[in-house]
Parts: C-alpha cells; structure tokens; sequence
C-alpha cells in the first residue's frame, strides 16, 4: 500500500520539526526516535514493493540505534540533571 | 479495499495524532506516552504491509526504551494525574478482555470453526491470523507501560 509512504513522510516531517523547533532535550531525543519510526514504516514498505527479506536488516540497525537513542537520554538525564534544566543551549556544557 | 482503506486511514490519523501530541503536550510525561501510542500506531502501520512478524517484534523490542523512556519523564512530574491512570488502566482492561475473548476462540481455515481452541493446540499458531499473534504481543508492551504507570499511580515518584 502506497500510502505508507505518505504516512512515512509524515512521520518524518513532524520529527524533523520537532528537532528543529523543540527546547527540550527529551523532546528532541523523542522527535530522533519518531524520524527512526519513519525510516521503518518506509522500510516496511520497500519490502512488501520487493516481496522479499532484504530490507529485516536495515530494521534491525534501526531497532538497535533507536535502543541506543535510550542510553544517550539517561547519560544526559545524569549529566543534567542536579543543575535542573534541560534546555538545549546546555550542549554545550557537554565538552570533553 | 474500502474497509482496508478506512482502516489505514485511521491508524495513520491515530498516529500522526499521537505523533503531533508530543509536542502540543505540556508535560513530558504525557510527551512519553504520546510516544508509546505513535509507536504503536507505527506497528499497527506495518500491519498493512503485510509485516506482521515485524510488527509484533517491534512492539516487543520497542517496549523497553520505551520504559525508560517513561521512567525519565515521570521524575520530571509533579503532583498525580489520576485521569490518565484511569482512562489508561480502563482501555488497557477492554484490550486484556478482547485478547483472551479471540484467543480463546476456535481458529479454522476459511472461517470453519474446529474443535480445538487456539490455546489448546500450538500447532495451529502457524495457521492461525497474524492479529492474534499481534494481539499477544501486544499484551506484554501494554503490560510494561501500564505497570509504570501503576508504580507511578501507588508511590507517587518514581525516580
């Protein structure tokens, strides 16, 4: 079905502006995981389009960075979190 | 078609919804559990394409970022939401009685009933719909998020 594509651009368009228009890191890190969603709804379809298997892999790397996305957030949750604020202008206390 | 047409269009409206609630939301809480129902939305997604094995794993894999995810902005919270809890706990409670309802109900080719119940043979999995393998994947991802939610609901802060 075609309009999984549609649905695909969707989801990427409202990550994408969430990325771009969000303050708040979580909700940032939330917007990264919605664009990863997109990738795998579109994904999804390519494989019913090609009737076959190949694109399970790309899915499965995209399971395991959207896993990864979750260890960033609680690393930053720890970071930031005595100081209280989770603005993003604070990546930049974020140096080596 | 038409049905399978109004049906898809009302998971994508569900999730684009759920989706654009991220953002629109005041609380992060509400942002986290915006998120588990886009996820959930997405795999319903892959339903139409004929994907339902990655649709059930992905609500499965998905669910434990997904915890995390809602532990995090649960410290963010202040005070209770007790609506939430509720209208949660009431449709996960439906989706629980529906479940077990269809599994318990026998499964045959082309729609002729058999004797033996889905629960009663293992044999049949492989013959039986795909909703209800996606059905009992759903289970545990509903489980997850509601147990959060009942930790947050009986002991007030989690983190």
């Amino acid at each position: 079905m075609i309009l999984l594509l549609y649905l695909s651009a969707a989801l990427l368009g409202i990550g994408v502006a969430g990325v771009i228009s969000s303050r708040n890191i979580i909700i940032t890190i939330f917007s990264i995981e919605l664009m990863l969603l997109s990738s795998i709804v579109m994904l999804a379809y390519g494989m019913e389009y090609k009737q076959g298997a190949a694109g399970a892999e790309m899915i499965l790397a995209i399971w395991a960075v959207a896993a990864l996305d979750v260890i960033v957030l609680v690393a930053l949750y720890l970071i930031l979190k005595p100081a209280g604020s989770f603005e993003i202008k604070r990546f930049s206390e974020l140096k080596g | 078609m038409l049905v399978e047409l109004t049906m898809f269009f009302a998971v994508a409206l569900f999730t684009l919804g759920s989706a654009f609630l991220i953002y629109v939301s005041k609380s992060i809480m509400r942002s986290a559990i915006s998120l588990a129902l886009t996820f959930f939305g997405a795999s319903l997604a892959l339903l139409f394409a004929n994907q339902s094995i990655l649709a059930l794993l992905q609500l499965l894999i998905l669910v434990g970022g997904l915890s995390t995810y809602m532990i995090i902005a649960f410290s963010f919270e202040k005070g209770s939401k007790r609506n939430a809890s509720l209208a949660y706990f009431s449709v996960l409670a439906i989706v629980v009685i529906l479940s077990f309802i269809l599994m318990l109900l026998p499964i045959g080719e082309s729609g002729t009933p058999v004797h033996n119940g889905f629960l009663m043979s293992f044999e049949s999995l492989e013959e039986s719909s795909p909703y209800i393998l996606y059905i009992i994947a759903f289970l545990p991802f509903a489980g997850a998020i509601g147990s959060i939610l009942l930790i947050k609901r009986l002991v007030g802060k989690i983190l």
